[in-house]
């Protein structure tokens, strides 16, 4: 229901459904906004908890550069970014 | 990014240490209390470190009993532990703060004071009279207030028209205006004579007596305008700068001859040209003849200075060129001959004129001679010039 009026009303989805944006530069820097906190942290795996699921990037050396409330910062060598909700 | 490492630096960072099971527990619960943390990584033995404000470790001891971790700190880096450092140093801090009191000290006190702008009055007398209302190397800055400098010393030099006290740092700097008296320069007594001879056309005489009036011829040396005259016959003589406006009929004349029949120099056409170096004062020829092959000859000379590339040489090339040329009696009418030396008069009249005056009329008179071949011109040039010059009383 939601979905179609932001798709009609071409409204962003991301503010009106309360979903995460992940940005990724390269396979060097990804930033996520709107996380529910973070799940589990290893150097090679990084979960983070979103509206509807959770984020799960896999990699090596990976730094939680940044944490703030509303925004994850991951640096490293990111080999996947997958979705699983 | 720099400034805000530049940021936590000035402000203070640690570098810290956790170790436990639930890493991201603790990491959530950091995020819900606004404990800023960063740069979490993994180190190669396992460990996992990260950086926080030194505030937010003091926040986290709470938090990391709740999740299980313990937070010990690896490195302090800021300008707060610095300090800290510092200030453990007595004789350093106490030499820093005697320093910065004595630059405050120094810096209050008057060390220089400065006149600019006086011409007449001397330096030393502005300044004593600064020194007298409290301006003077060696007092407090605070104890002056520069207003009331300006205005007491203005009221303390009756010279000065204008004082203006500015301070500079330690440096006073006295600004002066000086009074312009006006004095009046004493004209001396004295006639205005004529410089040239001529025929009055105007004289207006605004200090001092007409003496001729216009129509009049006057002579060089002639009084104009009198600077001694009495209002009557037995009055006393008074004396005054004579002055006024004195304009005259001037006339130059030149004189000019030429004749009916004369001689003259006439080119033939046959011309040789000669080539010639010249180097200073000798000369050397490299091309035709060095001396002119005709007996009568006029002589056109180029100098061709040579250059080689834009740089002048010293030694240049001459062009002699000779014109062959014979005489022959050349016969013109009288008028010719009249027209002739009625210009050369007029040139020569010309030249007499001074500067920037121009000639109001022009008359020639000629006069042919006993010779019945040669014709003289006069020519006179009149204008009207101002011919008064001033001539001071010499007294007796």
């Amino acid at each position: 229901m939601r979905r179609l009026m932001t798709d009609v009303l071409e409204l962003p989805k991301d503010l009106v459904l309360d979903l995460p944006r992940v940005t990724l530069i390269g396979n060097v820097q990804i930033t996520l906004e709107n996380h529910r906190g973070v799940i589990l942290y290893t150097d090679s795996n990084v979960r983070v908890a979103v509206a509807r699921g959770e984020i799960v990037i896999a990699g090596e050396k990976l730094v939680l550069r940044s944490i703030l409330h509303d925004e994850i910062i991951v640096d490293g060598t990111i080999n996947s970014v997958s979705y699983i909700g | 990014m720099l400034f805000e490492r530049i940021f936590l630096l000035l402000v203070g960072y640690l570098s810290i240490r956790f170790q436990g099971r639930r890493v991201e527990r603790f990491i959530n619960l950091c995020l819900q209390e606004e404990i800023p943390v960063w740069d979490i990584y993994t180190t190669r033995n396992g460990m996992v470190v990260g950086k926080t404000s030194i505030t937010g470790f003091k926040q986290m001891r709470l938090v990391a009993r709740r999740s299980g971790v313990r937070v010990r700190i690896i490195r302090r880096r800021g300008l707060p532990f610095l300090l800290a450092r510092l200030w453990k140093r007595t004789a350093f801090v106490c030499g820093a703060f005697l320093f910065i009191l004595s630059l405050y000290v120094l810096g209050s006190i008057v060390w220089f004071v400065e006149v600019k702008g006086n011409e007449e009055v001397p330096t030393a007398t502005v300044l004593q009279a600064a020194a007298e209302l409290g301006l003077r190397p060696g007092v407090y800055r605070k104890h002056l207030v520069p207003s009331h400098l300006s205005r007491s010393l203005a009221i303390k030099l009756p010279e000065l028209s204008w004082v203006g006290v500015e301070m500079k740092g330690s440096c006073a700097v006295i600004e002066v205006v000086e009074k312009q008296l006006v004095t009046r320069k004493e004209k001396p007594f004295g006639h205005v004579v004529a410089a040239k001879s001529g025929v009055i056309t105007k004289i207006v005489a605004t200090h001092g007596k007409a003496m001729v009036k216009a129509g009049d011829t006057v002579e060089q040396g002639q009084i104009l305008i009198s600077g001694a005259f009495s209002a009557d016959e037995d009055a006393e003589v008074r004396y005054v700068h004579a002055e006024g406006i004195t304009e005259a009929n001037i006339w130059y004349d030149g004189i000019a001859t030429s004749s009916k029949q004369r001689v003259a120099q006439v080119r033939t056409g046959r011309q040789v040209i000669s080539e010639v170096l010249v180097l200073g004062d000798k000369e050397l020829v490299f091309a035709g003849p060095a001396a002119p092959p005709f007996m009568l000859y006029e002589e056109d000379c180029q100098d061709l200075p040579l250059f080689w590339r834009d740089i002048g040489l010293a030694v240049e090339h001459r062009r002699r060129i000779y014109f062959e040329v014979v005489e022959e009696m050349q016969s013109v009418s009288l008028e010719e001959a009249a027209a002739e030396a009625a210009r050369a008069a007029e040139e020569l009249a010309l030249a007499k004129l001074p500067e920037a005056v121009e000639p109001t009329a022009t008359h020639f008179r000629e006069e042919l001679l006993p010779d019945q071949n040669t014709v003289r011109v006069q020519a006179i040039i009149e204008t009207v010039e101002s011919i008064g010059e001033f001539v001071a009383l010499v007294a007796e």
